[in-house]
């Protein structure tokens, strides 16, 4: 599966995407927030604020009790800034 | 219905002229031109936008239609920029075409408002101290939840 980050969010991770093989137990968004923030240091203080991470799966926004079933891409990012 | 995002600078009065030429039978059309902004107090050099162009597309589509919808408009346009940009140059233009002149308003608003808050954009504004990014605002989240 491949992750996509934008904004503050990939300046933290320093990556703006990635492929990831999950465990078996990764099976929501909010399940993949806490196995990326398991990872190390910079993911942990990157994703401390859960209520500003927002996501999508598949191009299509979605929230962190989404199933990750079916996904190929799920993006993470801050809250959107547009217009 | 026409919706884009993309890089590459647009020239509202061109656009908003060819959108207009189509509504021969409508009766009203509203532009909004939504500009880079710089403040004498607070200026900035230039302003990048980070987009996520896939979601984008499917929200801006989606917030179309819905639009589209509710007031029975005839057509619309939404076209949003992304990357770097300077001050006073375009980045979202939305344009509405309806029989009368409510509903192609409300219709841009509703777009707009719904936009801010729920397109895959983030604002970075590079200025003489450094860069930062634009926090969301919650005023944009009363803003659309006024058309609830």
């Amino acid at each position: 599966m491949k992750i996509l980050y934008f904004a503050w969010l990939r300046e933290r991770l320093n990556t703006g995407e990635e492929d990831v093989t999950l465990p078996p137990e990764v099976t929501t968004i909010a399940n993949l927030l806490d196995w990326l923030a398991a990872r190390d240091e910079a993911a942990a203080l990157a994703l401390e604020k859960r209520s500003l991470i927002k996501a999508a799966i598949n191009a299509k926004l979605v929230q962190h009790d989404a199933s990750l079933a079916g996904a190929h891409t799920v993006a993470l990012f801050p809250p959107m800034t547009g217009g | 219905m026409d919706i884009r995002v993309t890089q590459t600078p647009f020239d509202p009065g061109a656009e908003s002229n060819a959108f207009i030429a189509r509504g021969a039978a409508a009766g009203a059309a509203v532009t909004f031109t939504g500009l880079v902004r710089s403040l004498p107090d607070d200026p900035i050099l230039t302003l990048t936008l980070d987009c996520y162009p896939e979601l984008a597309i499917n929200q801006l589509t989606a917030l179309a239609t819905t639009a589209t919808e509710r007031f029975h408009l005839a057509d619309v346009t939404i076209i949003h920029r992304y990357g770097r940009m300077l001050p006073g140059e375009p980045i979202v233009q939305v344009m509405t075409l309806s029989a009368h002149r409510q509903p192609a308003f409300d219709a841009a608003q509703l777009i707009m408002d719904h936009l801010k808050t729920d397109a895959p954009f983030w604002k970075k504004e590079q200025t003489a101290r450094g860069e930062h990014w634009v926090e969301a605002k919650s005023d944009d989240d009363q803003a659309k939840a006024r058309w609830e």
